[in-house]
């Protein structure tokens, strides 16, 4: 009896213990049946046979794009050599912070990604990590006149230079506005008319203070003029040694014009509204002009003007936009334009890195043939833009693009971005740009809401970045 | 024969309780007292220095971290806004609780329906953070009802114009923690009630006292250990304020009283996650932040202890001792 019970209790607690353990175990592995379900599907759709027997590829990336890439690329006759033998394993993290965190603690461990992508937010950090490998390590050779310089210079190696990731897209910022608004105030719908009333600052206000007494607003939230301002700052935010540098004429300039449209009315909301319900209804209706780029016009603006989402619903409950509900006049769908704007400006990109650890497990095959495939064959490049309506990295290829946009009257976006995209600049940024963006955005609101003096906002950037950032001097 | 059996029963006993215990044990080691040490030795090293470079083994930067912490002006605001807001939160919230409490227990009132008003008391509490976070963004943001109000009494000059003050974000918050906590410490208060043995309540109305005198001379006395309870794990939990200041004050919408909303918790996980990963910095504030939490649960249970009550227990030992020495005097 004794012995029974003994027998009893110790089978009790192991199966105490063992569900414990597979608990654990059933979370890993229903997590990265997720991330890799979709992969495994690609993959299977190419006619791929057993996925066991493939070598698997381990790819990080903050965005669903990437995805949709891969599976575009697995889907490619000429692909078969690699997809035969790989298998893409994706996982997504679209938090910023998280992913980063995620991605630099792996770099550092046995479980390293092969693959990962970068927002420009934090790029240059990737570029710097001991861990990753450089274009010439992945063996991929390129003709660096081929390609939009500021593409390849923004994840080059700070000490030597040395091209770490490569974009297939370039994100130049313009201006877009509607045209609508533009033919009631200033008479004109004409791209080249409404450059000239916004070709500087000064002419900027003004023609939001006409906008003003016609009960339009000229941009939607404080924080809009931001990206254009701060991209043309005339020196980093820290410089080599970490000392900190405040292009105080740029930063005062961009607060007291904001202000001074504010105060006259013409700003939509006194908060910032981007990313946020505000930004987006403002879309809609009653605003002249968005500041945004290249992706921004597909996937930030043209779903969003929508005022009809006939679509499935998403995660957040929202309706999405179907495919039938981009149509003219939908919302403000058909009304925009695009000009360059006051000064010229980027905004975003994605970038590809390959990791160490790729040369070492023997995935450096299908990494090289990825990052080619996307960011240096000029074919495959120009068939994925015109698939997607996006912006290449390479001017070749921009050459080749055109487009008839409905939703900007006819207007071929491709022109504008190229002319662009000649001019961007992205010599001031640092990896910790996006820091002080949070900084300045704090700033601006203490400034223009809460009444701080623009000495003391100017001055709060600093403290607030100094409070994470800390070998700053 | 016997006896030999007896010692193997014993220790059988003994072996099959640590197994049950031990998962407890493992998970604890692993996940809580591992980073809980961890934190301790990080706030007194120069964690990316170390990082980078493994082959040294110590970078130790002895109370450097804790300086440059004390120092900052983040640190100040978040160390001031989260004790005042815990406290503005919390009077409201005990002294509502007891008197819902007092009334729920009262044999002379005996409300109606008890059970369903303490359900829909507690209902805050099983919404998450998160949830009403984001509900009570919606009435103080620009068309919310809040924001409406604030307009039509002038408050708020323009429909554009965001809802601002300090004490407004902080006013938000603290009701937010009140409204979600006020019902449970009602439930814990309740109990305690519950607790206290019905004949003194009798006795004391046979004496003639009036349901005021029984709540001051009987009710609060008793219940005072279930409130130290709820004052000390109200004060560390307050301490730790994050999810609804962080919906609330962290998005780019709600800047406006970001300042004011800041706690100690949303600060450390600044510090940590963003700009150059300051971990080591992070574990100084924690430790900080310990150190205060310690300090202040210490004092609370001290000036809430019954002070008379051990005096009194104390001087009975004495009084004891003294005699059971006389006694053995004597013999």
């Amino acid at each position: 009896m004794n012995k029974l019970k003994r027998v009893l209790c110790g089978t009790l607690a192991l199966a105490m213990a063992a569900s414990m353990m597979t608990a654990c175990g059933d979370d890993a592995s229903s997590t990265a049946s997720n991330g890799g379900g979709t992969a495994s599907g690609g993959s299977d759709s190419t006619g791929g046979g057993a996925s066991g027997d493939k070598t698997k590829v381990k790819v990080m990336t903050f965005t669903d794009e990437t995805q949709t890439m891969l599976d575009i690329f697995c889907a490619d006759e000429a692909n078969k050599a690699i997809t035969d033998k790989y298998e893409f394993e994706v996982s997504l993290e679209s938090t910023a912070s998280t992913y980063i965190q995620n991605v630099l603690s792996d770099l550092a461990g046995d479980n390293a990604p092969d693959l990962f992508l970068a927002d420009a937010d934090y790029a240059k950090q990737f570029a710097e990590q001991e861990q990753t490998a450089s274009i010439a390590d992945l063996g991929i050779t390129i003709n660096e006149d081929d390609y939009y310089k500021y593409t390849l210079d923004f994840t080059s190696r700070q000490s030597d230079g040395t091209r770490m990731g490569l974009s297939h897209q370039a994100a130049p910022g313009v201006v877009l506005y509607r045209t609508d608004y533009a033919e009631q105030v200033l008479g004109s719908k004409d791209p080249a008319d409404v450059q000239a009333a916004m070709s500087d600052w000064d002419k900027f206000v003004e023609t939001a203070k006409k906008m003003q007494e016609n009960g339009i607003f000229m941009i939607n939230g404080l924080d809009e003029l931001k990206r254009c301002f701060m991209n043309n700052r005339d020196g980093a935010w820290l410089k080599d040694d970490m000392t900190y540098y405040c292009d105080e004429a740029t930063v005062t300039k961009f607060f007291e014009t904001t202000k001074e449209l504010a105060d006259a009315g013409c700003v939509q909301y006194m908060e910032n509204t981007q990313w946020t319900t505000n930004w987006y209804n403002g879309m809609q209706d009653g605003v002249f002009c968005f500041f945004g780029c290249t992706w921004y016009l597909h996937y930030t603006i043209k779903p969003n003007c929508l005022t009809t989402k006939t679509g499935d619903v998403d995660a957040d409950g929202n309706a999405t936009a179907a495919d039938a509900d981009y149509k003219v006049g939908n919302g403000s769908y058909g009304l925009w334009g695009i000009v360059q704007g006051p000064a010229p400006y980027f905004w975003g990109g994605t970038w590809w890195f390959g990791s160490k650890k790729c040369l070492e497990d023997g995935t450096a095959e299908a990494v090289k043939a990825v990052i080619e495939y996307f960011c240096v064959n000029d074919d495959s490049m120009k068939a994925y833009m015109e698939k997607t309506g996006d912006f290449p990295s390479k001017p070749g290829v921009a050459e080749q693009l055109s487009s008839n946009n409905d939703f900007l009257g006819g207007q071929d976006h491709y022109a504008i971005f190229r002319e662009a995209a000649k001019n961007v600049n992205t010599k001031t940024t640092t990896m910790y740009d996006d820091t002080f963006n949070t900084a300045v955005n704090d700033a601006l609101i203490e400034y223009i809401v809460n009444g701080m003096s623009l000495d003391d906002a100017i001055a709060y950037i600093k403290d607030k970045a100094a409070e994470t950032i800390t070998d700053m001097k | 024969m016997a006896s030999s059996f007896k010692t193997r029963a014993k220790l059988e006993k003994n072996y099959c309780g640590y197994i049950f215990i031990a998962p407890f044990f493992i998970t604890y080691i692993v996940f809580q007292l591992m980073p809980l040490i961890n934190t301790f030795r990080y706030a007194f090293t120069d964690v990316r220095a170390w990082f980078v470079d493994q082959s040294q083994t110590s970078h130790f930067v002895g109370m450097d971290q804790f300086k440059t912490v004390v120092g900052e002006m983040g640190f100040k605001e978040a160390f001031f806004n989260t004790p005042v807001m815990w406290i503005m939160g919390f009077i409201p919230q005990l002294l509502i609780a007891l008197l819902l409490a007092s009334w729920f227990t009262n044999e002379k009132i005996r409300v109606k329906g008890q059970g369903f008003f303490k359900v829909i008391f507690y209902m805050p509490n099983i919404m998450t953070a998160t949830t009403i976070g984001i509900l009570f963004l919606t009435f103080i943001r620009p068309n919310g009802f809040i924001h409406n109000i604030c307009i039509s009494i002038g408050y708020v000059k323009n429909a554009r114009m965001p809802i601002t003050g300090t004490w407004f974000g902080r006013g938000v918050i603290a009701f937010i923690n009140f409204w979600m906590w006020y019902g449970q410490t009602m439930i814990v208060l309740i109990a305690g009630i519950l607790g206290i043995n019905p004949s003194f309540f009798e006795a004391a109305s046979i004496d003639g006292a009036s349901g005021w005198q029984c709540f001051w001379r009987i009710t609060l006395p008793l219940i005072r250990p279930i409130m130290t309870y709820s004052l000390i794990t109200s004060l560390i939990g307050g301490f730790q304020m994050f999810d609804v200041p962080n919906m609330i004050g962290a998005g780019e919408t709600a800047a406006v009283f970001k300042r004011d909303i800041q706690t100690i918790i949303m600060y450390i996980k600044g510090i940590a996650y963003t700009g150059s990963f300051a971990v080591g910095k992070a574990c100084a504030a924690s430790v900080i932040l310990f150190l205060i939490t310690a300090v202040c649960s210490l004092i609370l249970f001290y000036v809430m202890s019954d002070r008379a009550e051990a005096k009194a227990r104390r001087a009975e030992k004495k009084r004891a001792k003294e005699a059971a020495l006389l006694e053995g005097g004597d013999l």
